[in-house]
């Protein structure tokens, strides 16, 4: 918590893609994400363990609202909601959390079943990570996936994202040990080819 | 499964083929400040080593087997003496993380007492005690790049490598790269009997 003078609070932040728009989640996204939540395919390849229940994700959307928000693990993390474009409505969350260090951004993300295998999670990843370079100053981008999970991987290699590692029962799921994989992005990489990650539009107000 | 109850013990020794394992100690801070000082030493641990003499006393103030459950942070932390003499040479610790079961190793080892196989049979005797006392289901441990000394101690006593995380970690200012081990439980299980202590004293608490 001792860094949190360092990071910057957002009043408001638009990222438009060529398929996805990334908003902050508000306090109304709430029951959409309920709605995701209650279905297995979603939470089948989170890293959390069920059940979901209505009032959490309620009071999580209020809290994500506040930008950044503590996340229930306490770490600072910014989650914004993914938009099909010129069509309103939350389809899935890309949240940004702290690492052990404030250069240090992991990346997570989901998308509800009827969006998969449009290349939404790929353009939302790309807008997450000119966010993170651009705006949160990270040196390093990262993500990890469970090896059952070749979509999300491909998601991350289709953005420049290495696979550092293959963690053998790394994450306690539903009473299992997964393996997972352990991708990373350096900023360097980044910096060679930043015009692919630049969003069509932007529109980034900080307040602090 | 999620059984997160902890084991508690008032008094852990292994005696192996070189070393002897007993609880760290705050006493012990002295002459582990006088070996960890040593760059050689400093370089390779996990954290950026202590500025002094006090900030060693200081870290080594509640050292040794815990007596209740602190999450994470939950650390069983044993010295590593010459069998012959008692010498103390440095220390090995395992921490419950990330969850419970998952015990996640570190060590380090003093110059005058490299390449004397030392760590490998503290490492041993030390994963016998994560799989048999705590029942873990995997043993983890990171190294920086280039350690190449540790990465034979974990590779002599069967761990896997399971890749290589870059900028992973800061260590006195600069980002590292560092490679990740692991063990698991059906890999121990296969031949158990070569990790274990010779000798072997638990007390319970």
């Amino acid at each position: 918590m001792t860094t949190q003078g360092a990071l910057k609070t957002f009043h408001d932040i638009e990222l438009v893609g060529g398929k996805v728009r990334l908003r902050p989640v508000r306090a109304t996204d709430g029951e959409a994400v309920f709605h995701f939540f209650s279905d297995d395919r979603v939470t089948h390849n989170l890293p959390f363990e069920g059940p979901v229940c209505h009032e959490d994700e309620l009071e999580w959307a209020r809290k994500a609202a506040a930008l950044p928000n503590v996340a229930p693990n306490a770490r600072w993390a910014y989650p914004l909601a993914i938009e099909q474009i010129g069509q309103p409505g939350l389809i899935g969350v890309v949240t940004l959390h702290m690492g052990v260090h404030e250069q240090q951004w992991e990346v997570g993300y989901w998308l509800g079943p009827w969006h998969w295998g449009n290349g939404y999670a790929t353009d939302a990843l790309r807008l997450a990570t000119h966010f993170a370079f651009t705006h949160l100053d990270a040196l390093r981008v990262y993500a990890t996936v469970f090896t059952r999970n070749g979509a999300s991987r491909r998601v991350l290699e289709k953005n420049g994202f290495n696979l550092d590692a293959t963690r053998r029962a790394q994450v306690l799921k539903a009473g299992d040990y997964l393996d997972e994989w352990y991708c990373t992005l350096l900023r360097p990489e980044w910096e060679s080819r930043k015009e692919w990650y630049q969003p069509k539009s932007e529109h980034i107000v900080v307040l602090a | 499964m999620g059984d997160t109850a902890f084991k508690t013990f008032k008094n852990i020794e292994m005696l192996g083929e070189r070393v002897r394992l007993r609880p760290l100690r705050p006493e012990d801070a002295v002459l582990a400040y006088a070996l960890v000082r040593d760059g050689q030493v400093t370089r390779i641990l996990g954290w950026d080593g202590p500025a002094d003499e006090q900030e060693m006393q200081h870290t080594y103030a509640s050292v040794g087997l815990p007596s209740q459950g602190q999450g994470q942070s939950t650390t069983y932390s044993f010295a590593i003496e010459r069998l012959e003499d008692a010498m103390f040479m440095g220390s090995i610790a395992v921490r419950l993380r990330p969850s419970p079961q998952q015990v996640d190793v570190r060590y380090w080892v003093g110059v005058p007492f490299w390449n004397g196989g030392y760590m490998t049979d503290a490492l041993r005797m030390t994963v016998h005690f994560a799989f048999e006392h705590l029942e873990a289901v995997r043993v983890s441990a990171t190294v920086y790049v280039g350690n190449g000394g540790s990465k034979r101690v974990l590779e002599k006593n069967g761990f896997h490598f399971d890749g290589q995380m870059r900028c992973a970690y800061q260590k006195l200012g600069e980002w590292q790269d560092a490679w990740f081990f692991t063990l698991l439980r059906r890999e121990w299980e296969e031949q158990r009997e070569r990790y274990r202590p010779r000798i072997e004293l638990l007390a319970p608490a």
